[in-house]
């Protein structure tokens, strides 16, 4: 059988501010080329090509248009929404296709990008039903100063307003910004049910250290009196956080490596044999293998690499994924893929403790989930008179 | 003065399409369907004219019509002169000749083609909620006028008021507000009822109202 051969663009910043999370992505993709390439039945050989943009939202335009120069047309990349939002439109200006990897606010569906990270419905949903059945409805809400926080944090404004909660404050930290002294003492002052985590990158793993510290200075237990719940804390973060602080935080995601399956031990101990140096495998990396496997399925199936038949063909392709079943949704082009709810240990690893029981269709626009209107302000538009 | 409620979730509404375009409409009702609504598309040739349909209703529909089209140049009289649901011009030639045509019929939004898949959510966005404000605001502005129009049985009940129980104008006007916010109608109903009900006990009142209940 004749193979394809498949020139690849990997656009990660394994360096700078989120460079842990983005070298996660990097092996994942990386790993499913390797797997593809030695199968002799795969049909397709692809040729990686690694560009860092150093988490520098300007490099990312030069680094996509140098890869189109290059004749490549499918790209597997981009971590931040801010990264991909700056490239979807030589994307579409040159029919090429995005493989995004990340979970992501959603309210975004573009021609050109296949998305098999979680869509909103898939992790902020089930994350606001367990937070309010165990822990109450009083939050404290914390992000990264850009869409990625604003927008979980309102998602997670309007879940809470719907069952009666309340937000205690809403708090927003420059991306790599690590002085958090501010944010902890004001936790201690509004004393909330549980804090929400929409920080990324050093910011996050700051927090974690510090608040962990703080908390013990005063005698308190913080993963009891104070948990913090993520969507975006896996494996090779908790390591960033160190062992002092890595257990007891919470996580939503549809992926963790403690995942008890034989599809999925292989795929672990695979990834850990090709990165001996790290980082671990996380979420994102199981997404970004996922977006590589199912482009060389649909590519060997349709015997082209030809961006619009790929993007035909794609639509309803279903992969047996380390998480389970996924399968692209052919309305949308994202994934559906199966909720879960993780709580950290101090080594390193997630004990499942929610998992929803089959994989359940993305919803970027939340449309079925969402009340149509805004939810109302608490404070009351009546005026007493007379 | 109420503030609309801000729509987010446009799920179960049907979009009307009303345009000559190709490639475009199927992006757009692949868009349109993603976003939970219904797309009905009229494709229409170049020069056909546009006919609006009728049963158009303010919370189940949204009208999309394409400004290179010849376009009517009011919506019909069943809708009372106004724009009966939120509506989106879909701009290709953005000549202001063109534009005026799509403001005229009160569009609240403008949707450039070739369509692009990231600015359909924005249009409705800004199409439904801006129709909703407005909306509220010509419910105000019938409001207000209303009430100006009425202001006149005011100022005569205060007067009959005055005269009956020999109070002075604040405190007659005092009375009338309480008694009408417990009847919860506003002052100038409450006195618009109060005088008509005593012009209808006196046979002799000179009162010329008879034009009924405004409620």
């Amino acid at each position: 059988m004749k193979r394809i051969e498949l020139p690849l663009g990997l656009l990660f910043s394994n360096t700078g501010p989120y460079g842990k999370v983005a070298h996660t992505l990097l092996n994942g993709a990386r790993l499913a080329c390797a797997e593809i390439n030695a199968d002799p039945e795969s049909g397709v050989t692809f040729h990686p090509i690694h560009i860092d943009p150093k988490g520098i939202l300007q490099n990312y335009a030069p680094a996509v248009q140098s890869l189109f120069d290059r004749g490549i047309h499918h790209v597997c990349g981009c971590y931040t929404s801010s990264s991909r939002k700056e490239v979807i439109p030589l994307f579409e200006k040159h029919d090429a296709l995005l493989w995004y990897p990340t979970h992501y606010e959603g309210f975004e569906s573009s021609t050109n990008v296949i998305y098999t990270g979680a869509a909103p419905n898939h992790h902020m949903s089930p994350l606001i039903d367990f937070l309010c059945s165990r822990f109450g409805r009083r939050a404290y809400c914390v992000g990264s100063n850009y869409i990625w926080g604003w927008e979980s944090n309102r998602v997670m404004r309007e879940g809470l307003q719907k069952r009666h909660g309340e937000i205690l404050a809403e708090r927003y930290l420059a991306v790599g910004e690590t002085d958090l002294e501010d944010i902890i003492s004001e936790i201690f002052e509004t004393e909330p049910d549980f804090v929400f985590n929409a920080m990324i990158g050093e910011s996050s793993y700051a927090f974690f250290r510090a608040f962990r510290k703080a908390c013990e200075a005063r005698g308190i237990d913080q993963a009891k009196r104070f948990p913090i719940a993520s969507c975006n804390l896996s494996e090779p973060e908790l390591r960033a956080i160190g062992p002092e602080s890595a257990d007891g935080q919470i996580s939503s995601s549809v992926y963790f490596s403690s995942l008890k399956s034989p599809r999925n031990a292989q795929f672990v101990a695979a990834y850990s044999k090709l990165f001996r140096d790290g980082p671990v495998v996380s979420a994102e990396a199981e997404a970004a293998y996922i977006a590589v496997h199912i482009l060389a399925k649909t590519v060997a199936q349709t015997g082209t690499t030809k961006v619009s038949e790929v993007l035909k063909a794609v639509a309803g392709q279903a992969f047996d994924a380390p998480q389970g079943r996924v399968m692209i949704d052919p309305h949308s082009f994202h994934a559906a893929l199966t909720p879960r709810i993780g709580l950290s240990r101090s080594d390193f690893e997630f004990d499942v403790l929610v998992e929803a029981p089959e994989p359940v269709a993305p919803d970027p626009y939340l449309v079925s989930s969402a009340s149509e209107y805004e939810v109302a302000s608490r404070r009351a538009n009546v005026r007493i008179v007379s | 003065m109420k503030t609309a409620r801000i729509t987010q979730n446009f799920r179960g509404r049907k979009a009307i399409v009303f345009s000559s375009e190709g490639r475009s409409l199927d992006l757009l009702e692949q868009t349109m369907r993603r976003l939970g609504l219904e797309a009905d598309i009229r494709p229409l040739q170049m020069r056909q004219s546009l006919e609006l349909p009728d049963g158009l209703h303010r919370e189940h529909h949204i009208v999309l019509f394409d400004g290179d089209m010849t376009l009517p140049a009011a919506w019909p009289e069943s809708y009372g002169a106004e724009t009966p649901c939120p509506t989106i011009g879909l701009v290709g030639i953005e000549a202001p000749s063109r534009l005026k045509a799509l403001l005229q019929l009160g569009v609240q939004a403008f949707l450039s083609k070739p369509i692009h898949s990231g600015s359909v959510y924005s249009a409705l966005y800004l199409a439904v909620n801006e129709f909703n404000r407005m909306d509220a605001l010509h419910r105000d502005l019938h409001d207000l006028s209303d009430r100006r129009r009425k202001r006149i049985h005011v100022i005569r009940a205060v007067t009959a008021l005055m005269r009956q129980r020999g109070l002075s104008e604040d405190a007659a006007y005092s009375i009338l507000r309480k008694d009408s916010m417990r009847e919860r109608v506003s002052i100038e109903d409450h006195c618009f009822d109060l005088m008509h009900a005593q012009s209808d006990d006196d046979p002799n009142s000179r009162e010329t109202n008879k034009r009924g209940q405004a409620r």
